[in-house]
């Protein structure tokens, strides 16, 4: 098992390299961020030419890139080319909000789901199995976005039309940079979390309810229950905690592609996370905030991967890694 | 990748009435005996004549007795036919505007009231139907054909050009959408459906790679596959004649599905303003249109801008895993029961 | 095999719980600092104590404003950070120039009791209780010695400044006594927009050890951290991303204010402001405009306000050899003039949010040259499609329709070439609407365009400045002295470095000296008259279809008084007369 981690690992970073390098190489292709300072018709060529060569513009593309690699070891990802300001201190708040919401409705959905999921499963075919059914396909069907913007303008409607603030619409807390933990906060990140329980809940629930069907099926489910074990234990002993194998993974995945920020549902409610970060890094075409975004996206994503096969292999004996 | 792309990858996907993408393994290992050559039995009351069928015609009779899966298709013959025929069937122009009737709600005049400029609302959905066809049906069939040699060549030879298409899809897997995206359209120009299509191609094909590299490692040690090996059957036969017949059915339903998935990237994307630019009618963009202008003139709020493409998007895309869910119970061989 | 799943599943809590909780904690920590930048102190902690209803408001004699953008620091010469919600907060209330703009557009004399200028030279008097309160020191008037540092860091070429024009123009100083001081031009360079020169002087003494590019990333402050100002107010504390307060300067020359301190709150986006402003949690708002913002047109407690800005919204024509050949001809470019209907284009555009805003008659932009008038020289191409019809045949162009029709498909044919043209623009909203607009309405007349949207990246980077389009959307950014006019308009010679900002490669030798003479003028009336001899031939030769200028929005609740003067539409912005704001009943 160590061989096969340290192998993953090992594996991993040439991809890293090559992920990194491609994208350096598209967004500094996408344009030139200096361009903007062209809408005062006065601008000053001295201080054009002046950042083009501090920010490193006019060197070949290849040649930024290692200075860029360079800056990622000894700044600490370096400076946004925007303002200039140390980029890690953003990096760390921004995720530091998004993991934040994105545990909680994750841990929401999951549980939502594997309860709702067994209890489909177990009772197959009923209203109760068809109504969920329902919803996870409609769970299924809806654009992140769509969800989003729908909370948002009904919720504003509430505060405008009744005065009545029930949960907030945009924003992390009422003054950015409050407290994480707070009443204030969680009436905040209320709505995103929904949106976001509402779709990874649909994945789980059918992920277990399949997963539970596949399990109650099986031939050593029907032994126990020849040999005359009680519903419930067989339920819960033996049927539960193997389906409850590739859940794990699934979740693994799951959260390793939002760590990347869940960016649509970050933009409709304005949230300052890691999303909402990169969002705005590509549109001022900041290449070395762009860049430490996708360093630690691609890290977060090939750490859950490892971790999800890692979980798959540790909780599943039938797997064998060499 | 945002989180509305829902990329068809992860692991055992059992079997049996579900919904989602079809089973794929991890890093090589078989998983899921996903092979089944050869006709079902058909069991039928004793004393009928026993009717020789293809397997296909049991895969038809199985879709067609799934009753969502004809709901899902009838709704996607009547969306796509409005799509196909947006020139004939909407009323107006969709860029024609009409100053005079900005933002008012739905009438007889337009169905779908209109937007900030008094262009139909209607007409415009109409056409993004249209655009979201093209875009979802381009992406799932051409990823599902650079996905099913790259993953047939990975499976089948395995060994370093497997682990070499392997690491080249993990690569894909931690390339920014966006970031490609907008490059993309910042050199090629304006971001029409098809050079959206073909960025999303690149990103789409690992899904169909892995399900099929999963298929074929696990089938290319079976003994009929080592039989005709024996008997001289060059490589090429053996991939198209004996192994490749047995990943369709998770090669049709997985495509099915990815046009729902294509469909909400895309629309993502462009709600973004990374995707399909204006002019060029999206059903993401106009939504991302009704966020712009959420209110009417009056002060009220426009329901009708939001409301409309979205729940557009919803029904195509439940309508696109109906289907594909009816697939999987036609194809899937593994199914072992019958719906009754 | 159950053992193992727990084991992993209280294994994933604890990593969970380790994230969730270190996320949590730096979280809420303020970003760190950069050694070398000083700050002030943070927000949090005055935010905490600026009460949240009206009536303590009042009573403490302090108010709440929404700042729409985060700003990148305070330093206004700086490239980086020249941004209007930085020299609203930190420009007019906390550091003062020679000159203060009012609402009208008139230059009042701020800092300096007496200004003289001529071909040679520029002299400042100081007013004598001009003086810099820098906390923690004793107070410094502010001295000639200032202006001279001030002109000597936006010149110096290691210095990024957004623009130094004006500045490299002075030759040397000369203090007389700390009060008084003379700039002397270079030979032949007088520049006349000398009243644009020093709005904003820095405190050389309290700056010692700092570089330009460095200071006031994240305070208004001398260079032991803390806060200094020569206006009514100084920047007592400020965090990135969440607000900064101003509290009153006791020690300005002016009347002093009426309001103990003023929090301005960022927030970032239009739902929320809407939000604060109609639930009464901030009391003042000057958003950029939005359709979203008609809900606060007719709220009872709010006065809302609009102004045109000084963003002249145009299109370019492109004459030179980049563009299509027919542009080159007058008749088209009349047709195509003719052919749009610019005031139903503002209204569909800015109706809910600006009532009664105006299209720019005029190429030139100046300060209250509206709609009409006499300067309105561009009226006479207002909105008449059947004149560019009859225009166009009059040249012989052929195979266009015979008058106005909305569904209309033929395209002009002139001399062998159609009438089909490139429209590029950038992919802000407005644009993207306008682009649609006129499509139609000159495909109404049997002129095609193809519109080409782009990020502003390229399109300002590549598109404009290579010459390389036909037809071009965007906007300028002016001011109330009619200036830089010369890059726009002056003949287009990148060796000599003139007309650098002119893509649409017009030339005209008259405009060019008339232009040139504007420049020398010092005498400001008889520099508009030349100005606007130049406008009327450019307006005439339609180099430049001028479109309008975007509306400057200033809400604030009705109780809050002396605010009515105080949409003001230059970059001083809306806190130009902070000072005289107060609560009455």
């Amino acid at each position: 098992m160590l061989t096969y981690i340290v192998r993953r690992i090992l594996y991993s970073i040439p991809v890293l390299f090559f992920s990194t390098f491609l994208s350096f190489i598209f967004v500094a292709y996408a344009g030139n961020p200096l361009a903007q300072l062209r809408s005062n018709p006065r601008f000053s060529q001295q201080t054009v030419d002046n950042m083009t060569h501090q920010l490193h513009l006019d060197l070949p593309v290849v040649q930024r890139y290692f200075l860029w690699l360079q800056d990622v070891f000894t700044h600490k990802l370096g400076n946004s080319l925007y303002t200039g300001q140390a980029l890690w201190p953003q990096i760390t708040r921004t995720m530091g909000h998004t993991a934040q919401f994105i545990i909680i409705s994750e841990v929401l959905a999951l549980i939502l789901g594997v309860s709702i999921g067994i209890y489909s499963a177990i009772r197959q075919y009923s209203v109760f199995d068809y109504l969920f059914t329902s919803i996870s396909f409609l769970g299924f069907a809806m654009p992140t976005f769509w969800l989003a913007l729908l909370l948002q303008i009904t919720f504003t409607d509430i505060f405008l039309h009744y005065n009545v603030r029930i949960f907030y619409t945009s924003g992390l807390n009422s003054l950015p940079g409050g407290p994480a933990w707070s009443w204030d906060r969680m009436q905040h990140l209320a709505l995103p979390i929904a949106t976001l329980c509402i779709i990874s809940f649909a994945l789980y629930s059918r992920y277990m309810r399949a997963s539970m069907l596949d399990v109650i099926n099986s031939d050593y489910v029907r032994t126990a229950r020849a040999k005359g074990v009680s519903e419930w234990r067989v339920i819960m002993r033996h049927v539960f905690r193997n389906a409850l194998i590739p859940i794990t993974t699934v979740a693994a995945l799951n959260f390793g592609a939002l760590l990347g920020g869940a960016i649509v549902t970050e933009t409709v409610f304005s949230l300052d996370g890691i999303g909402f970060f990169f969002i705005q890094s590509l549109q001022t075409l900041d290449l070395y905030a762009v860049m430490a975004y996708l360093l630690i996206t691609a890290i977060a994503v090939v750490v859950f991967n490892l971790i999800a096969d890692i979980a798959y292999g540790f909780l599943d004996p039938r797997i064998r890694y060499d | 990748m945002t989180e509305a792309s829902r990329p068809p990858q992860g692991p055992l996907a059992p079997s049996d009435d579900s919904l989602f993408p079809s089973a794929q393994g991890l890093e090589g290992e078989n998983i899921a005996p996903n092979s089944v050559v050869g006709a079902v039995d058909d069991t039928h009351a004793a004393g009928l004549e026993l009717k020789v069928r293809s397997q296909w015609s049991y895969a038809r009779m199985r879709f067609f007795r799934h009753r969502l899966a004809l709901i899902g298709l009838f709704g996607l013959v009547v969306i796509f036919g409005a799509g196909i025929f947006a020139g004939l069937i909407s009323p107006y122009s969709y860029s024609e505007i009409d100053l005079n009737h900005i933002i008012q709600g739905p009438s007889l005049a337009h169905y779908f009231g209109t937007d900030a400029l008094g262009r139909d609302q209607f007409t415009r959905v109409i056409w993004g139907i249209r655009t979201s066809m093209e875009v979802g049906v381009f992406v799932a069939v051409v990823s599902t054909f650079v996905g099913l040699v790259i993953g047939a060549v990975a499976g089948y030879y395995g060994g370093w050009l497997d682990n070499l298409l392997m690491r080249a899809t993990d690569l894909v897997l931690t390339l920014p959408l966006l970031a490609i995206l907008l490059t993309a359209t910042a050199l090629l120009g304006q971001g029409n459906q098809w050079r959206v299509s073909l960025i999303l191609v690149f990103f789409f094909w690992t899904g169909i790679a892995r399900v099929v590299r999963g298929i074929f490692l696990s089938l290319r040690e079976k003994e009929y596959v080592e039989a005709a090996k024996a008997s001289g059957a060059g490589d090429a036969r053996l991939m198209f004649r004996h192994i490749l017949p047995n990943t369709l059915g998770p090669i049709v339903v997985n495509a099915t599905l990815a046009v729902g998935t294509a469909i909400l990237v895309e629309a993502a994307l462009s709600f973004l303003n990374f995707g399909i630019k204006p002019p060029t009618p999206s059903l993401g963009v106009l939504v991302s249109d009704a966020q712009a202008n959420p209110n009417t003139p009056t002060g009220g709020i426009a329901w009708w801008l939001t409301i409309f493409p979205g729940l557009t998007i919803v029904v195509i895309v439940l309508c696109v895993n109906f289907v594909g869910d009816g697939l999987r119970d036609a194809l899937d061989p593994t199914q072992r029961r019958m719906r009754a | 095999m159950h053992r193992r799943v727990w084991f992993l599943a209280a294994a994933v809590v604890a990593v969970l719980g380790l994230t969730g909780s270190a996320a949590a904690v730096t979280a809420g920590k303020s970003s760190s600092s950069n050694a070398s930048s000083l700050h002030a102190a943070p927000f949090a902690k005055a935010w905490a104590n600026t009460p949240r209803t009206p009536a303590a408001r009042a009573a403490k004699k302090t108010m709440v404003f929404g700042l729409e953008q985060t700003v990148t620091g305070f330093n206004l010469g700086n490239a980086d950070q020249n941004a209007f919600y930085a020299a609203i907060v930190a420009g007019t209330p906390v550091i003062r120039g020679t000159y203060i703009i009012n609402n009208k557009g008139k230059y009042l004399l701020d800092m300096a009791s007496k200004v003289k200028a001529s071909k040679k030279s520029l002299t400042i008097w100081i007013k004598k209780n001009a003086n810099w309160n820098w906390l923690g020191h004793k107070s410094k008037p502010v001295t000639a010695a200032d202006y001279i540092y001030t002109w000597k860091i936006i010149t110096d070429p290691t210095s990024n400044v957004a623009s130094a024009v004006g500045y490299s123009n002075i030759a040397r100083a000369k203090a007389h006594g700390k009060k008084r001081v003379t700039f002397f031009w270079k030979k032949g360079q007088a520049f006349a927009d000398y009243r644009d020169l020093f709005g904003y002087v820095y405190p050389g003494f309290a700056l010692k050890g700092q570089k330009f590019n460095d200071y006031w990333h994240n305070c208004v402050c001398g260079n032991d951290g803390h806060p200094i100002s020569n206006g009514p107010f100084y920047m007592s504390s400020y965090t990135q991303g969440q607000g900064m307060v101003l509290k009153k300067n006791p020690k300005w020359y002016g009347a002093k204010a009426k309001l103990n301190s003023i929090a301005f709150k960022i927030i970032t986006d239009t739902n929320s402001e809407i939000q604060a402003m109609r639930g009464g949690e901030v009391d003042a708002i000057t958003p950029s405009p939005e359709s979203a913002l008609s809900t606060l047109v007719h709220q009872k407690n709010l006065v809302y306000s609009a102004v045109p800005s000084f963003t002249q919204e145009h299109w370019d024509i492109e004459v030179g050899p980049g563009g299509a050949p027919l542009l080159k001809k007058l008749f088209i470019r009349q047709a195509i003039a003719l052919g749009m209907n610019r005031p139903s284009l503002i209204n569909a555009l800015y109706g809910g949010i600006a009532p009664g805003l105006k299209p720019l008659n005029n190429t030139f932009y100046e300060f209250g040259s509206p709609a009409s008038g006499k300067f309105a020289y561009f009226k006479k191409y207002n909105f008449n499609q059947k004149n560019a019809i009859s225009l166009l045949k009059k040249h012989g162009c052929t195979g266009g329709p015979s008058s106005p029709s909305a569904g209309n498909n033929n395209v002009w044919t002139c001399g062998g070439q159609k009438t089909e043209f490139h429209f590029d623009t950038t992919s802000r909203a407005s644009r993207v609407q306008s682009s649609q607009i006129f499509k139609q309405q000159l495909m109404a007349i049997g002129i095609k365009l193809d519109v080409g949207i782009h990020d502003p990246a390229s399109f300002f980077g590549t598109i404009l400045p290579n010459a390389n389009f036909d037809l071009g959307e965007y906007a300028w950014i002016g001011g109330p002295d009619p200036s830089g006019f010369d890059a726009i308009y002056q003949c287009y010679d990148a060796a000599k470095n003139l007309g650098g900002s002119n893509y649409k490669r017009y030339c005209s030798k008259k405009v060019d000296s008339l232009i040139k003479k504007g420049e020398a003028n010092f005498n400001a009336n008889k520099r508009t008259a030349q100005y606007q001899q130049a406008a009327k031939i450019t307006s005439n030769s339609i180099a430049v279809i001028p479109l309008y200028a975007p509306p400057q929005i200033f809400v604030y609740k009705k109780a809050l008084q002396g605010a009515s003067k105080s949409n003001n539409p230059t970059s001083e912005g809306p806190t130009w007369n902070l000072q005289s704001w107060h609560w009455g009943s």
